[in-house]
């Protein structure tokens, strides 16, 4: 594989960004990248209801008041800063953070085709580590994206699991599944430390598909390849 | 007027009455001579098992005491048995206090190697254990199970959320929950187009989940302390295995030992709580120069907690019995042991590993030598000594703890049980001084080995003397010495004792004496030491020490210092003085001059008056004074004024082997009768007139012989000695030779009247029946002048009403 020189991790939040710059070191030190950081402040957030037992529910289980749009501000510029600084402590040739407002997964999806890997930045909701969990293809191989699932689980001290749809031949998954329905909610009960997948190799092809993934996954999710036109999933 | 014959001034040794040609022929001989009593006392303080029978060897330097104690308590150690190891380790659970080991002999050291073998052991099989796959399967298990658990949770929540149409949306500070409709978000403006109904139902709901998400991630904490507590359990459980098996290994005799156990089983529960140590080392491993496979882990700091300090090893290839030690510098911290220190960061900072033992952790269970002037000249050393004794244990106090220089918190560690036997060795002075005023010193030292200066000089210490001497020779590697020399030496060690009838036990001053006699031998060529030699080293060692001896002698002979050695003076004699310089003495005369005239009884001691006279020397005065009272005109007020002085004298005088000689002065004056300057008297005078020993006799005596063979010896010269001191001559060849020749004389008195009429040529008359003395008798003429005298100052007070008399009633 050509070793990808390009990185680049998204995240709403310096909280989601942290999880994702732990990984990203191993990929900078492993692959010898150029880093770069986008910042996306989600537009809905601002845009929700107001209700009045609306609260906003921290990661120690506490709740707490929403943010009024001042406050929300400074949270972000905040966000910012720390992102900043870990992408200069991640590499001396990071790119200044990019920022933005609107939706990180359709800003993530249309900038992709620029990096050779991107990061989503995603929390996870406790301290015990988990597996690397590799979506196998859903046509032909996908070594960028196995080798890749090896070295960050050999990084974690962790190992790899493969898991792939049942209607894909010759993937080698450790686990398949009928449908992709079936494949989100094996990944929503999994302890994963990170998800890889190729783009080009799918199954996950659309933003919808992305998006769908990605509130299964609840780690931070490696994208490889560049994506082609969209392939239909079976639902 | 009795003199004493060549014979009488010097006991010599007769080398044709040894029956040996040199020392070479005589059997060696490496005991001591004439100490029985000290030596049973270093005997008795050797075996005796009591406590506190410490001991004091006292005397004088070079009469053997440290050879002496270092033969008996050697020769007794070699049949006592070694005693135990003692070792310090660390007191994990209170690492201020360290543990001391007691451990049978040999083993502190090998215990110390096995747990260095023990740390460099699991430092490397601890970490491989925790890289295995078995370890890291089952560690990752853990994880997995648990946070599976977690990710239930929440996938459950979210399918709730989901049916409920509520979607979980990321903010910067948690999460936010949204109802959904149509697949998509409910935002702001759709939702307030919503009835109230709807709008509260909705409100509900998130609000009801809100509670169920929080939930769900308090339990998160809950599930990763599960999971910490059962990896620490699978931690123990994997070091637990490596630890149990390598101690295991440890050797069987150590383990059997119990104090040694329970360190191991201390050690042990440590390692387990601290196999993160192991780790962390590991993880430096290939950073060092060395590779891991050989590096000495037990040399890291972080190992040192498992390390054995040991204090005191006995048992090894060259050690037999019971320690011996000597400590030349016994300070504080080299007697008790001290505890170092180390800066970090500004900070003073100790550990057990820096224990370091004492002579007294040494010595423990033996014998321990010091010189107790040394203990007494160290700050605090004495003090910690004796408390050690007292308590029968070894407390490590540093100087500035005592001093309260220091408030570091430093380390406390198990005090080592003491049982040691302490001999000082010191002077007479010394031991006086401690018995008087410390109380401690008779409590913890019992017994007193003192040492004599001198043995009886017979036929048998005589032999014994001469095999000591060449035994000395051998093992000094001098050359063997002649009959003749060996009979020169027990002379010269008579003359040291300053008695014939005795050979002095300073076998150091006679040592330097052979060195210096072998050394001129040697220069001669000479395989043997001969009398020669030996004559020629004493020779040389005075001659050495003469320049000031000569350069009285030389204002004598230059009449700088007036010293009259012919003709007759009234109210002057010779006096004889010593003078020390160091181990060199050698006599002086003094002129002594008295002056009377009528007075009211007193007698001025002109030293005294101007404070050059010692305490002694004016004992001696009022001596002399009291004898002329009770002697004459006792029916009448004593009416005397005299003056007595050592003339030329600016130096201080004490003592009183000169109050003989200045009451002839005195006689001679009141008698009129002038006193022969060629004598020169010494010796001390009673009440009752009896002339009493002196010190320094032989000195004496040749300075004034000196003196006189300076202006050439006229037969008519000589020295009055008192007879007690007649045993004590041991004069030097040039006297008696002129004793032999007639030219000089030595004459010993017994009383005043013997000495006056030597020196004045007349009779000293004796008191008749009607209590008058013998006409034209020199007491005769005495007493006649004081009841002039009484006279006198009776005619005077009647001429002169009123008056009581010149100065007042004086007494002498």
């Amino acid at each position: 594989m050509r070793p990808p020189r390009r990185i680049l991790i998204g995240a709403a939040s310096y909280a989601d960004a942290r999880a994702a710059l732990r990984l990203a070191r191993q990929l900078a030190v492993t692959l010898q990248a150029e880093v770069r950081g986008l910042l996306v402040e989600e537009a809905i957030l601002s845009d929700l209801p107001r209700l009045a037992r609306q609260r906003v529910v921290t990661a120690s289980g506490a709740l707490h008041d929403v943010p009024t749009a001042r406050q929300a501000a400074r949270m972000i510029e905040h966000d910012a800063k720390a992102f900043q600084s870990g992408l200069a402590e991640l590499s001396a040739t990071a790119r200044p953070l990019e920022r933005r407002r609107g939706d990180l997964t359709v800003a993530m999806w249309e900038d992709a085709r620029e990096w050779d890997v991107v990061v989503y930045g995603l929390r996870e909701f406790h301290g015990l580590g988990g597996r690397i969990v590799l979506i196998a293809p859903a046509a032909g191989t996908a070594r960028d994206a196995a080798d890749l699932a090896e070295d960050l689980a050999w990084a974690a001290g962790t190992t790899a699991i493969a898991l792939g749809l049942a209607t894909c031949s010759d993937t080698g998954a450790d686990e398949t599944f009928p449908d992709a329905a079936a494949l989100l909610a094996r990944i929503s009960r999994l302890n994963c430390a990170a998800v890889v997948l190729d783009r080009a190799a799918g199954p996950i092809r659309s933003v919808d598909q992305l998006r769908a993934l990605l509130a299964a996954a609840h780690c931070p999710v490696v994208l490889v390849g560049q994506p082609t036109g969209a392939v239909a999933l079976p639902e | 007027m009795k003199t004493l014959a060549a014979q009488d001034l010097c006991k010599t040794c007769d080398p044709k009455t040894f029956g040996f040609r040199s020392t070479e022929d005589l059997a060696p001989f490496d005991g001591f001579l004439g100490q029985e009593r000290a030596l049973d006392a270093i005997r008795l303080s050797s075996e005796i098992p009591h406590r506190d029978f410490n001991l004091f060897v006292l005397g004088p330097t070079g009469t053997g005491r440290h050879a002496a104690v270092q033969k008996i308590l050697s020769e007794r150690a070699a049949t006592c048995e070694a005693p135990s190891d003692w070792a310090y380790v660390n007191n994990f659970e209170a690492p201020d206090r360290p543990k001391a080991l007691r451990m049978p002999t040999g083993t502190a050291v090998r215990l110390r190697h096995a747990m260095e073998a023990l740390v460099d052991d699991l430092a490397n099989e601890i970490p491989a254990l925790f890289d295995s796959e078995e370890y890291q399967a089952q560690r990752r298990g853990i994880e997995e199970e648990l946070g599976e658990v977690q990710e239930a949770r929440m996938a459950d929540f979210a399918d709730r959320a989901k049916s409920e149409d509520v979607a979980l949306l990321r903010a910067p500070t948690g999460f936010m929950l949204t109802a959904i409709i149509d697949g998509k978000a409910l935002k702001r403006e759709d939702f307030e187009k919503l009835d109230e109904t709807r709008q509260a139902e909705i409100d509900e709901k998130i609000s009801r989940l809100q509670d169920d998400l929080a939930a769900v991630f308090r339990d998160a904490p809950k599930l990763e302390k599960e999971a910490r507590k059962r990896i620490e359990s699978l931690n123990a459980k994997m070091a637990e295995r490596a630890v149990s098996a390598r101690i295991a290994e440890v050797a069987p005799d150590l383990s059997a030992i119990e104090a040694v156990a329970s360190h191991l089983e201390a050690v042990h529960a440590d390692i387990i709580d601290n196999a993160d140590v192991f780790l962390a080392a590991a993880a430096e491993k290939n950073e060092g120069p060395f590779p891991g496979a050989i590096r000495k882990f037990h040399q890291e700091p972080e190992f040192g907690r498992y390390s054995v300090n040991v204090m005191v090893s006995h048992g090894g290839e060259t050690e037999h019995g019971a320690p011996m030690e000597t400590e030349d510098l016994p300070t504080l911290g080299r007697l008790t042991g001290r505890i170092e220190h180390v800066s970090q960061m500004g900070s003073l900072v100790t550990n057990f590993t820096m224990i370091k033992p004492g002579a007294l952790h040494v010595a423990n269970g033996g014998y321990l030598i010091l010189d107790v002037r040394r203990v007494l000249s160290e700050p605090y050393a004495w003090d910690a000594l004796k408390r050690c004794l007292k308590n029968r244990s070894i407390s490590i106090t540093s100087l500035a703890e005592r001093l309260s220089l220091v408030s570091t918190t430093s380390l406390q560690p198990d005090p080592i049980p003491l049982d040691v036997r302490v001999v000082l060795v010191g002077d007479r002075l010394l031991h006086a001084l401690l018995t008087m005023f410390d109380p401690d010193f008779g409590e913890l030292f019992k017994l007193e080995a003192d040492f004599s200066d001198e043995v009886d000089r017979d036929e048998a210490s005589l032999a014994l003397f001469a095999r000591i001497i060449g035994a000395y020779a051998r093992r000094e590697k001098l050359k063997p010495i002649s009959a003749d020399g060996i009979a020169r030496l027990l002379d010269e060690a008579t003359r040291l004792a300053g008695d014939s009838k005795k050979l002095s036990l300073r076998l150091g001053a006679l040592a330097d004496i052979l060195r210096e006699a072998d050394h001129y031998a040697g220069g001669r060529g000479s395989d043997l030491t001969t009398a020669a030699d030996i004559e020629t080293a004493i020779g040389e060692k005075e001659r050495r020490a003469a320049r000031i001896k000569e350069r009285m002698q030389e204002a004598i002979a230059r009449r700088t210092v007036l010293i009259d050695t012919e003709g007759a003076k009234v109210g002057q004699v010779n006096g004889l003085s010593v003078v020390v310089l160091g181990d060199t003495a050698f006599g002086r005369p003094s002129r002594i001059t008295a002056r009377v005239r009528m007075g009211t009884g007193k007698l001025i001691d002109i030293e005294r008056e101007v404070e050059l006279g010692g305490p002694l020397h004016s004992k001696g005065v009022m001596i002399l004074a009291g004898y002329l009272a009770a002697t004459y005109a006792h029916d009448v007020p004593f009416s005397l004024h005299a003056s007595l002085v050592f003339e030329q004298s600016y130096g201080g005088v004490d003592g009183d082997s000169a109050s003989s000689a200045e009451l002839y002065a005195l006689l001679s004056a009141l008698s009129g009768l002038p006193i022969a300057q060629g004598f020169a008297v010494t010796g001390s005078v009673n009440q009752l007139g009896e002339v009493q020993a002196i010190g320094g006799v032989n000195e004496k005596i040749e300075g004034f012989f000196d003196v006189c063979v300076g202006r050439g010896l006229t037969g008519d010269q000589g020295v009055l000695i008192p007879q007690a001191n007649v045993e004590h001559l041991m004069l030097r060849r040039p006297v008696v030779e002129a004793v032999e020749a007639g030219k000089f004389r030595v004459i010993p008195v017994t009383t005043i009247s013997e000495g006056i009429e030597t020196l004045t040529g007349t009779d000293a008359g004796a008191r008749r029946a009607d209590g008058t003395f013998t006409e034209g008798s020199v007491n005769e003429r005495v007493e006649t002048r004081l009841r002039v005298f009484a006279e006198t100052r009776r005619v005077f007070a009647r001429s002169r009403p009123g008056e009581t008399g010149e100065g007042g009633e004086g007494d002498t």
